[in-house]
């Protein structure tokens, strides 16, 4: 998959100003992207449309023509991660902050296993945990449904066992998808990662 | 308690905001600083309504308003 992404570091607002305005500063990534796949075109037109449950999606008139790309964002103060494809296959990055977890909260969406793998991050248990969030929430996202479905329900112990980038067969709601992992960018207390869904 | 209060308490205390910044309107997504805290927003709602809910039930909730309609309708008593 061709694809292009975008890391956008608000280093001027505070928080409550960031929450204000990252759909609008996400918004302008996503088209910025799109734009640069049809930079020797001369007329071309960038709207990013939502379908009913949110999910976005990159249109593109080139002349006269409408070609539509699959699209992502995420919003982690004071960071804007987008990602733009060049087709309209799935796709679904998240940030996230790493930062100290309760039990409860990893009992509630890790498994046994994927808990298993995520103690085992060499970058230590709040990014193992943190990795963990990030791959299920793109791969909802991806799904187009966001953390609307227990993130429970999708199974990553595979990708946090392996922690590289490829193709993965995975289980959202039990049932077998085939997911690849596109990208993991480790920041500074941050994890982004983007994947695609076949 | 009324239902509106309690449930502005709650999501004032996961959000660190305070409550009288919270209107019936806010989006619940909003008022959350990000998709981890909006998590624990929804297993917080679905645990207060003592197993009433389902997460699911309670992640398709849009604003305040909707949270506390969808409780009174469910005559959930929430128990804090």
């Amino acid at each position: 998959m061709v694809f292009r992404t975008s890391l956008y570091h608000d280093g001027v607002s505070g928080s409550e100003h960031f929450h204000r305005v990252k759909s609008i500063f996400g918004e302008h990534e996503l088209k910025l992207l799109l734009s640069r796949y049809y930079e020797n075109s001369s007329t071309k037109v960038c709207q990013i449309m939502k379908d009913d449950a949110g999910k976005p999606s990159g249109l593109v008139l080139e002349n006269g023509q409408a070609i539509i790309h699959a699209v992502s964002l995420s919003h982690c103060y004071p960071y804007i991660y987008a990602v733009a494809a060049k087709d309209a296959r799935s796709i679904g990055c998240d940030i996230e902050r790493a930062r100290s977890y309760t039990q409860t909260f990893c009992n509630a969406f890790l498994s046994s296993h994927e808990y298993h793998y995520a103690s085992r991050n060499p970058r230590g248990f709040a990014y193992g945990v943190t990795l963990a969030w990030a791959l299920k929430e793109s791969i909802l996202k991806a799904l187009g449904v966001g953390i609307r479905l227990h993130p429970r329900k999708v199974d990553v112990h595979m990708i946090l066992e392996n922690e590289g980038l490829g193709s993965y067969m995975i289980t959202i709601d039990e049932k077998p998808v085939e997911c690849r992992v596109e990208k993991i960018l480790y920041l500074e207390g941050y994890i982004a990662t983007v994947v695609s869904l076949e | 308690m009324p239902m509106t209060d309690a449930v502005i308490k709650i999501i004032a205390e996961m959000t660190a905001r305070n409550p009288e910044d919270i209107t019936p309107d806010h989006s619940i997504a909003e008022l959350a600083h990000d998709s981890i805290q909006l998590f624990e927003l929804f297993l917080r709602l679905e645990k207060e309504a003592g197993g009433s809910l389902t997460y699911e039930e309670v992640a398709h909730i849009e604003t305040v308003k909707d949270v506390v309609s969808f409780l009174e309708a469910r005559q959930v008593t929430l128990s804090l």
